[in-house]
């Protein structure tokens, strides 16, 4: 399986923390995830306080976000090189630098980020979700690890 | 791998676009009037933008051009475009100029959303992409 970045300027890709596009061959399979905020990646419907109490520390909001992903990537056999696309919706762009350093630990080491996309929206579905990331995961379908 | 459209009424763009046979995908980052490659975080010339709508969204698909390209598409390579605008009543200038490089035989899938805001103060327009086409 081909997952590969493409940049139109490479001599200047050191710029970039996320490159202008992935491009992923054929005879692959795609992961499209639901959108995790940092409440629990399981949790009750209709929504309970106890589960949607936040932290409003941005950088906490992130990580659990984060961690949410990791854990639904490893169940799936995939790791942070898998992952194409991620869409940020921020409900405050001032804390966009924030955000953007969290996701740079979790793909430490792995030599690799996505195709990324973000936007600042009014409001998400849990009280106090200051954010919400939505991603795209990619493998071979031979591929039984990552 | 053909890329063909499945729109529900004949002639009319936009409801839906079919990807068939071997094909590869590619996921563009956020397409902005901003240059594509730009410091982090960006100097106030990089995120300097014009104000008028029509100038950003010139900008833009200045931008797009460039990233398709390099990654050996056309614009009929396009399955997939989400359009999100900080003022929706500017939805039809914008999209008239997307129209326009499309030409009249092609246009993607396509979404819009009004969003508070977008990475750099002033930007009023961004395009998120998904294009099928070969991979090397």
């Amino acid at each position: 399986m081909a997952i590969t970045q493409i940049h139109s300027q490479p001599e200047r890709q050191g710029e970039l923390q996320f490159p202008p596009a992935i491009s992923i061959g054929s005879n692959d399979v795609f992961f499209w995830m639901s959108g995790a905020t940092a409440i629990p990646l399981y949790h009750m419907h209709p929504h309970i306080d106890e589960e949607c109490v936040l932290p409003d520390d941005i950088w906490e909001q992130a990580r659990r976000i984060l961690v949410t992903f990791d854990e639904v990537l490893r169940f799936n056999g995939l790791g942070w090189r898998n992952v194409v696309k991620f869409s940020q919706f921020l409900t405050d762009m001032r804390e966009y630098d924030a955000v953007q350093e969290v996701i740079a630990e979790f793909f430490a080491g792995t030599g690799w980020s996505p195709a990324s996309t973000t936007v600042g929206i009014n409001a998400l579905s849990a009280p106090g979700a200051r954010m919400e990331i939505d991603v795209v995961a990619a493998k071979s379908a031979t591929d039984q690890g990552v | 791998m053909s890329i063909s459209s499945a729109n529900t009424i004949a002639g009319h763009d936009g409801s839906a676009v079919r990807v068939t046979g071997p094909s590869g995908l590619h996921f563009l980052s956020g397409i902005n009037p901003n240059p594509v490659y730009h410091g982090q975080p960006m100097s106030a010339s990089e995120a300097a933008l014009p104000s008028s709508i029509r100038d950003q969204t010139e900008l833009m698909l200045a931008n797009l051009t460039q990233v398709l390209g390099a990654a050996g598409l056309g614009w009929t390579s396009v399955a997939k475009i989400i359009l999100y605008l900080t003022d929706i009543r500017e939805a039809a200038a914008v999209r008239s100029a997307i129209v326009e490089r499309f030409g009249s035989d092609w246009l993607p899938a396509y979404t819009t959303v009004q969003v508070d805001n977008l990475v750099t103060r002033g930007a009023r327009v961004q395009l998120d992409v998904i294009a099928a086409g070969p991979t090397g």
